[in-house]
């Protein structure tokens, strides 16, 4: 019997557009990869590198008019082919979800109570004084204060940091396998951050919850992850073990992440370099390797060949010529 | 207001500020802080310390309940029109939300025309028109962006706009509050690379807002730490962060993300 347990969630060359009059925008242009129980996989990149498409388009949480190929599967099945309904019941049960900004994701005119209740009575795992019990213990477990006066207040009488904390109470509330965490943390103050993720990774370890933390930020990421994903432009450009990503990144777009973050150490006289240009869009990619305008060390071969991921010891790097360890 | 201005003097010094919403609520108490031309005060705290609140006191945008702050060395309490005016042109803020501080209605050209015809109408058209595309430069935009609105730009183009308009007079000081904390970290990259050369290059005093400690470390040489309302920590950047005395900052150190350094730099 393999030591390795088989993945919570499998994307193999998935692929979104969307249909524009210009014709269609590929906004995530074959990405691959596997979360298995209890691991926590990161994905990184800017705006518009695709991260959020990649993980939401297969449960139908981006954009309506998006299209979806290859292949996403949750323990072995097929999401893509699954009507509205069948999703319905994977969405909140079998996979949480939490977002960027708590106030949004909350109905504002609810108790936070009955917004948890509501959750575990639509999947059926409770209802009435049992579902209330239910909800006073998640509140516990992710350790708001005073649970039992929260129950009944609404969203607006919360912190950001609470209302966060509230949102991921309801994404565990019927024990998902997957949690997916869309910058869970990046309207948070850093104080808070650290503790939300403090939050998430001990809810990783005691569930064995496969966690895909999608963050523009390595900081956050790094805190967490276990592998790797850097997005550019659609594609994955640096896959690894998260220790090995960081420590000695193979891309140069990886390297060029990493220095422009603020760290407590590093030289005060010394400017942070920071990525010139921006993230190209989707209607006017470059040729060859995406990144070739913004990279220090592109040749005339990046300008005209697109480089494919290719494994690099325990990595893979989709660069002409990757960084050397 | 630059003419009331005296040698020694201070550029801003606020003096036992408080600031109270509601009865028996402080925002702010007892805040004391100086800034002098051409210097660089940090103010750190979280969501909630105080910060937003204390800018807003320095721009006249709350009332102040007790304390003082004095601009130049006159107290805001005793500001007549003319003082009001020449602050709003000196005192120049930049805030988190780009999007939301430009008017969604006007292009960047307009948008970047208006502070100068209201302030400087005396420079004449050319030299206004030469002035911001100057500017435009220096915050790394090119021209083609004049004829754009706001919501065709991404995050980081609308806070180098905010930070051009903020300029276009020649400030005093820039107040900046959160200008990085909405945007990529690679985008907050460049605009602190933009604000850290404006600031250098013009001679204006920069207050930086923010919650993270390693952004404010980055940009200036005095530190405040608020902490609900109060100051908890005040000095020289360096020496608070090397020896903090107070556990909050203590914390906010701990909090800043702590990404492993790359183990060897193979190429530069």
């Amino acid at each position: 019997m393999s030591s390795i347990p088989a993945p919570v969630l499998e994307l193999r060359d998935l692929v979104v557009q969307f249909v524009s009059r210009e014709g269609p925008l590929v906004a995530v242009a074959g990405v691959t990869l596997a979360v298995r129980p209890g691991e926590c996989v990161g994905i990184v990149g800017e705006s518009g590198a695709g991260k959020s498409q990649a993980l939401l388009a297969p449960f139908r949480l981006a954009a309506s008019a998006a299209q979806v190929g290859g292949i996403a599967q949750l323990h072995g099945e097929g999401l893509l082919a699954l009507d509205e309904h069948a999703l319905d019941r994977v969405r909140g049960a079998q996979v949480g979800f939490v977002f960027q900004d708590p106030m949004s994701s909350l109905t504002p005119h609810r108790t936070i109570g009955d917004q948890i209740i509501e959750v575990l009575e639509h999947h059926g795992r409770a209802r009435g004084q049992a579902a209330r019990e239910r909800a006073l213990a998640l509140l516990h477990k992710v350790r708001i204060d005073d649970p039992a006066r929260r129950l009944d207040q609404y969203p607006h009488e919360l912190s950001g940091g609470q209302r966060q904390r509230v949102l991921i109470a309801i994404a565990v509330a019927c024990d998902p396998a997957l949690l997916i965490a869309d910058e869970p943390t990046t309207a948070l103050d850093v104080t808070v951050q650290a503790e939300v993720l403090a939050l998430l990774a001990e809810l990783r370890v005691e569930r064995r919850l496969a966690v895909v933390l999608v963050s523009h930020d390595f900081g956050v990421v790094s805190r967490l992850a276990d592998r790797i994903f850097v997005m550019y432009a659609g594609r994955v450009v640096e896959e690894g073990p998260a220790s090995v990503v960081l420590a000695a990144p193979g891309h140069p777009y990886t390297a060029a992440l990493l220095a422009c973050i603020a760290r407590m150490d590093d030289a005060l006289d010394a400017p942070l370099p920071p990525i010139p240009g921006q993230p190209p869009e989707p209607r006017a990619l470059p040729t060859g390797c995406a990144f070739h305008p913004r990279c220090p060390r592109a040749v005339v071969r990046c300008r005209s060949e697109s480089p494919a991921l290719v494994a690099d010891g325990p990595r893979a790097v989709a660069c002409h010529f990757p960084l050397s360890p | 207001m630059n003419a009331a201005l005296k040698a020694g003097v201070p550029l801003l010094r606020v003096r036992d500020l408080a600031v109270q919403y509601r009865e028996h609520r402080h925002a702010l108490r007892g805040v004391s802080m100086e800034l002098g031309e051409g210097g660089a005060l940090g103010i750190c705290g979280e969501s909630g310390s105080g910060k937003s609140t204390l800018v807003r006191a320095l721009l006249g945008l709350v009332p102040v309940s007790q304390g003082e702050i004095h601009w130049y060395g006159r107290s805001m309490a005793t500001f007549g029109r003319k003082e009001w005016r020449a602050l709003r042109r000196t005192v120049q803020p930049v805030f988190q939300d780009p999007l939301a501080s430009l008017d969604p209605r006007m292009r960047v050209r307009e948008i970047l025309a208006e502070p100068l015809r209201v302030h400087r109408q005396e420079l004449g058209a050319a030299v206004r028109e030469q002035r911001i595309s100057s500017l435009l430069a220096r915050v790394g935009l090119t021209a083609g962006v004049l004829s754009r609105y706001p919501h065709e730009l991404s995050g980081g183009q609308c806070q180098r706009i905010c930070i051009a308009r903020a300029m276009l007079l020649e400030p005093g000081v820039l107040v900046c509050d959160e200008p990085v904390s909405a945007l990529d970290v690679s985008i907050q990259a460049q605009i602190l690379a933009v604000l850290q050369t404006l600031h250098r290059e013009s001679g204006a005093a920069l207050v930086f807002v923010s919650h993270n400690l390693a952004l404010v470390r980055r940009l200036c040489s005095q530190v405040i730490v608020l902490r609900g309302g109060a100051v908890v920590e005040a000095g020289l950047t360096r020496e608070v962060l090397d020896n903090p005395q107070h556990p909050y900052t203590r914390q906010l150190i701990a909090a800043v993300p702590v990404v492993p350094r790359r183990a060897a730099r193979s190429e530069q």
